[in-house]
């Protein structure tokens, strides 16, 4: 009886470990027909020298019709190798670096970081060590080496693949730019000799074939192959490993190191990070518990899908916390959680079993990046309630996952098409689980924000590094929307550059930031303007799904845009994304007249009857309904143009709406009658964010000076409390 | 009555001190007596500082006017701020937010000399606390010490300025330069909090010792050099009982002006803006009430300045005895 007992015990144990193992287990199925890419690498972290020393087996498939002479392969880390690299280049927009500036302080040879290829051949085959060599495509730099071509001895045939034995060293920098070390905190990305893409004739516009590797350029991101990676990873056993992908195995090695086995199908990179100061924490996202029935059917209904499709998955959710920031490990999860439900709800569930999130130690410089399965946030350790910190970055990171990570747009060439969505789509998510962010801090009953984007110089000191104190759930808040809070940073930069545009080849950092962020963002939202909220979550569920793990352009967007709404919305990316005219509608002039009777000469009956002006003035004054005719004219200040509504408004409360087609320079409106226009307003709905001037878009007849007078009487109050604080200097 | 006696009011137009120092609650005691008896003093003071802040705010509130008064943006503008006008006015009106702040930053550059004009006649104004308040008499007294007031300004400049450069931008950039990859944010914090307090401890002793020179000035006529190093080493002296007479009257006006901006219903005041439609009676009794309400505040704000004064000027004066007469004092400042 007694062993039976235990028979029991141990068979129920047995079971609830299987079961608990089958809740963790790895149930991601591939998607995709032909991987390019398959990696089974095996790499070890020095931590005394910064270095890690790998070997890879790359498989690689040649999915189109062209017989491949030559390979391409990425070294991103010798961008760090010294000043004279493409990425470090001394140019106009590397002095806007404020973290380069920094790190050129720190003294030593440790803080540079560089990659080579030791040895690489075919597998059974020749030695092609001795056939590498430098290229630099984009801008003839012979100094940078981050891009290697090797020519092959044997053609690889269409259709054909190649497998690689490559050994390699990678010295990790001192981090300033996404990748390297600081102190014992890794952030180990673009860290091996990585293919290049092989784009065949007809993909991505292209008639003729060719390899696409760009240099590593300062501001722009990466481009790659989907594949899989098997990764074994070692370093010392007391650091805490977050990677690409799904831990499948773990072993403690007899010299004080660890193996750890990540691996993960479906993915165009891999990045890990160490460190041991980490605190993890795991939780599963239970999508039966996070998302509601009535939602899931109310996005079945938006998006004319069976609910089956609406459906998620569950994901298991790693936290990499610092321990000081142990008070936002509920924010972190709340807002991942957030991510997966909503950007899930949208554009299709978050396909993978796992997802890491990294928060970064203070000034590492990794904070908001992302790589597969894995991204990294970053907060301050004290953040206000409603500051969106961290919530902002990660869910902006986590929507990587969907733009750049499922849909793998170029972002060396295209970087809006990533950078552009996630900002769009971010704006949702916040909107929709957080409502509007508040600004509390003002100076003189403006926002710190406002006036930052303004960049009037404030004075940093003298509480530098105080800023950040959350003081605000004190004072009232002002909302500052998620859709438009780039529009005065684009506004400073509209006319540098078009949207659609490499991205080394901007103007300067901030032209690349307003194009790749924040005017895209404002560009969608006009589109969903024009489109609708339900077509334009159709179009943006259909180009997501249509492009998961394939390589889009902005044309291909284009399509989809106008295939599933069924409109020829070609206009609109021409003028706001293919040029850097400025939108601007203005209600120019409201004209009322009253209508005399006749005044002059008339043929009346065969004669000249001659009516004074006098007359007509003195029977319109006697006449008790009095006519008059109005005029509102409307003009295009801008050098866009966009299909408006306009608004007329006149005395008795009545209103005209008109629509015009806003190509011409300017157009007018005219109307006889009883009553006189009071106001006009252009774009009512607002659907042009990017409108430069929302102030002309109305006019009244009347001119209002109580809005001034109270903004006045604030001034004074403030300035006389600023005069207040200069004579505690006199 | 005070541990360590009483100070009176005298019959003639200086303070008696009847006996020895001053505790520091008894001297603000009787700061808070004197502004009561010259109130003309805090009228002076908050109507030249108001009249600067109405010129200094005049360009933005033509600019305001210019370029909104004909949109319909004016009713956002008018029930609360709109981030949009702001982008709108900034974008469309290319350097005027700059001009406007170089204007204010010139009003308050111009606001520095007027003060420290102003302060003398202040100062003197609690010698002639049984004349009856006269303009000509007050600028009279401004003008007698207005070049050793100047140039006491131009010292405690110099003195603000070395705060910021050497503690402040000095300790405050090795501070960052040492922190920089620090990768605890907490610490970087706590590390960054405590320059930024010292700065303030600083800056407040800087206007202590200031203040306590202005009064020296005025009440004994002594040249700036010397009453700036005579206040140096009184307030070093007496530390702890000069900060608490300088500092609790201070800080009551400080807190008038947290109370203000807790309580001020800007709500109702919107709501009420908001339901009348362009000008109105309505509009103008709610915006007429909240600039007296506001001017009420900065009221106070200047009595607990005089306040502050009048308690350091009474402190000084218990540790001194009898001020000399104000004709000496003027005679000496001719000299």
């Amino acid at each position: 009886m007694r062993q039976s007992w235990r028979v029991l015990v141990g068979s129920l144990v047995a079971c609830l470990t299987a079961i608990a193992s089958l809740a963790t287990a790895q149930t991601y199925q591939s998607r995709i027909e032909h991987p390019i890419v398959h990696y089974k690498m095996s790499a070890s972290l020095y931590p005394g020298t910064k270095t890690v020393k790998g070997h890879y087996v790359l498989t690689w498939w040649n999915h189109t019709d062209d017989a491949i002479r030559d390979l391409y392969f990425h070294l991103y880390l010798n961008a760090f190798k010294n000043l004279d690299s493409t990425f470090m280049r001394r140019d106009p927009i590397a002095r806007e670096h404020d973290s380069l500036t920094d790190w050129l302080t720190i003294p030593g040879k440790e803080k540079w970081g560089w990659e080579q290829i030791d040895r690489i051949q075919i597998v059974n085959g020749s030695d092609l060590t001795p056939l590498i060599t430098y290229v630099h495509p984009d801008d003839n730099n012979a100094d940078d080496r981050t891009v290697v071509r090797i020519q092959l001895p044997q053609p690889i045939p269409p259709k054909g693949s190649i497998e690689l034995s490559v050994d390699f060293t990678s010295k990790l920098p001192r981090v300033f730019a996404r990748t390297g070390y600081d102190g014992d905190y890794y952030l180990v990305s673009q860290w091996f000799p990585k293919i290049g893409v092989y784009e065949g004739p007809g993909e991505r516009g292209l008639t003729t074939g060719g390899w696409n590797c760009h240099q590593f350029h300062r501001y722009t991101e990466f481009y790659a192959d989907y594949g899989s990676y098997d990764v074994d990873l070692t370093l010392p056993s007391d650091y805490i490993v977050g990677a690409t992908g799904f831990g499948r195995s773990e072993k403690k090695d007899p010299d004080g190191t660890a193996t750890y086995n990540f691996y993960q199908q479906d993915v165009h990179d891999f990045a890990w990070t160490a460190s041991p100061g980490f605190k993890k924490v795991t939780r599963t996202f239970d999508w039966g518990k996070e998302v509601r029935g009535d939602e899931v059917a109310r996005w079945s209904e938006i998006l004319s899908l069976p609910a089956s499709e609406i459906a998620l998955r569950n994901v298991s959710v790693t936290l990499l916390l610092q321990p000081y920031h142990r008070n936002l490990e509920g924010r972190y999860f709340r807002a991942v959680f957030n991510g997966l439900k909503y950007y899930g709800l949208r554009f299709g569930a978050y396909p993978y079993d796992t997802l890491t999130v990294v928060d970064p130690p203070h000034n590492s410089y990794t904070s908001g990046m992302e790589y597969p399965t894995l991204f990294v946030a970053g907060s301050t350790f004290w953040p206000g309630k409603h500051e969106f910190q961290p919530e902002g970055v990660t869910i902006h990171e986590f929507g990587h996952q969907f733009w750049y990570g499922l849909v793998g747009n170029n972002e060396f060439e295209e970087p809006w098409l990533d950078e552009g969505f996630v900002t769009y789509s971010t704006a949702k998510v916040l909107e929709t689980a957080y409502g509007s962010p508040c600004s509390y801090l003002r100076v003189m009953g403006i926002p710190i924000q406002a006036y930052g984007w303004l960049q009037v110089p404030l004075p940093k000191f003298p509480f530098v590094g105080v800023e950040s104190i959350p003081v605000g759930p004190y004072f009232s808040c002002v909302k500052l929307p998620e859709a438009t809070s780039g529009r005065s940073l684009y506004l400073q930069h509209a006319t540098d550059d078009d949207l659609v545009r490499n991205g080394w080849e901007y103007r300067s950092r901030l032209s690349y930031v307003v194009n790749s962020y924040m005017r895209p963002g404002l560009n969608l939202d006009t589109l969903d303007h024009y489109l609708g909220p339900a077509v334009m979550a159709r179009v943006m569920r259909s180009y997501q799904q249509e492009w998961r793990y394939r390589h889009p352009t902005t044309r291909d967007f284009i399509d989809v845009v106008n295939s599933v709404s069924g409109r020829d919305m070609d206009w609109f990316f021409q003028q706001f994304f293919y040029n850097s005219n400025l939108v601007d509608y203005a209600v120019a002039s409201i004209w009322n007249e009253p209508l005399y009777g006749h005044t002059g000469i008339y043929d009346e009956g065969g004669k000249k009857a001659y009516y004074s002006r006098k007359d007509a003035v003195e029977e319109y004054q006697q006449d008790r309904q009095k006519q008059y005719r109005s005029t509102v004219t409307v003009r295009r200040l801008g050098g866009a143009s966009a299909p408006v509504d306009i608004d007329v408004r006149f005395d008795n409360g009545q209103v005209a709406h008109e629509q015009w087609d806003g190509k011409y320079r300017w157009t007018k409106f005219s109307y006889a009658g009883q009553h006189k226009v009071v106001s006009a307003v252009v774009d009512r709905s607002r659907k042009l964010l990017l409108d430069s001037d929302y102030t002309n878009n109305s006019r009244t007849v009347k001119a209002d000076s109580v809005f001034a007078v109270k903004w006045y009487i604030r001034w004074i109050f403030w300035i006389e409390n600023l005069f207040f604080a200069a004579g505690f200097f006199s | 009555m005070s541990r360590y006696g009483t100070l009176k009011l005298g019959q003639e137009n200086n303070l008696e001190i009847e006996s020895a120092r001053l505790s520091a609650r008894a001297a603000i005691r009787q700061g808070f007596r004197l502004v009561r008896r010259a109130p003309s003093a805090v009228w002076v003071l908050f109507v030249a500082n108001m009249l600067l802040a109405v010129v200094a705010g005049l360009p933005i509130y033509h600019g305001m006017l210019q370029f909104t008064s004909h949109s319909l943006m004016s009713r956002n503008l008018l029930t609360g701020y709109s981030v949009d006008w702001l982008a709108d006015f900034a974008f469309n009106n290319p350097g005027s937010l700059e001009h406007y702040a170089q204007f204010i930053v010139v009003m308050g550059l111009l606001a520095l000399p007027v003060n420290a004009i102003l302060a003398g006649g202040v100062l003197a104004r609690f010698q002639r606390l049984q004349e009856r308040f006269r303009l000509r008499t007050f600028f009279r007294d401004c003008g007698r010490h207005t070049w050793r007031m100047l140039w006491l300004m131009v010292m405690a400049l110099i003195c603000y300025w070395a705060v910021f450069r050497f503690v402040n931008a000095g300790l405050g950039g090795l501070v960052d330069q040492t922190t920089l990859y620090w990768m605890n944010d907490r610490s970087v914090f706590a590390a960054h909090l405590g320059v930024d307090l010292l700065v303030i401890l600083l800056l407040v002793f800087v206007n202590m010792v200031i203040e306590f020179a202005q009064i020296r000035i005025v009440y004994d006529g002594s040249g700036f050099l010397e009453a700036f190093l005579a206040a140096l080493g009184f307030s070093i002296g007496r530390l702890p009982r000069a900060i608490v007479v300088y500092a609790i009257p201070s800080l009551c006006g400080l807190a008038l002006l947290g109370i203000y901006r807790l309580v001020t219903p800007w709500h109702i005041i919107h709501a009420a803006l908001g339901d009348s439609a362009g000008p109105s009676y309505e509009a103008a009794f709610v915006l007429g009430i909240l600039f007296v309400g506001q001017q009420l505040v900065m009221f106070g704000r200047y009595y607990f300045r005089v306040a502050t004064w009048a308690s350091e000027w009474s402190y000084f004066a218990s540790t001194r005895g009898p001020a000399s007469p104000t004709e000496t004092s003027g005679k000496r400042a001719a000299a």
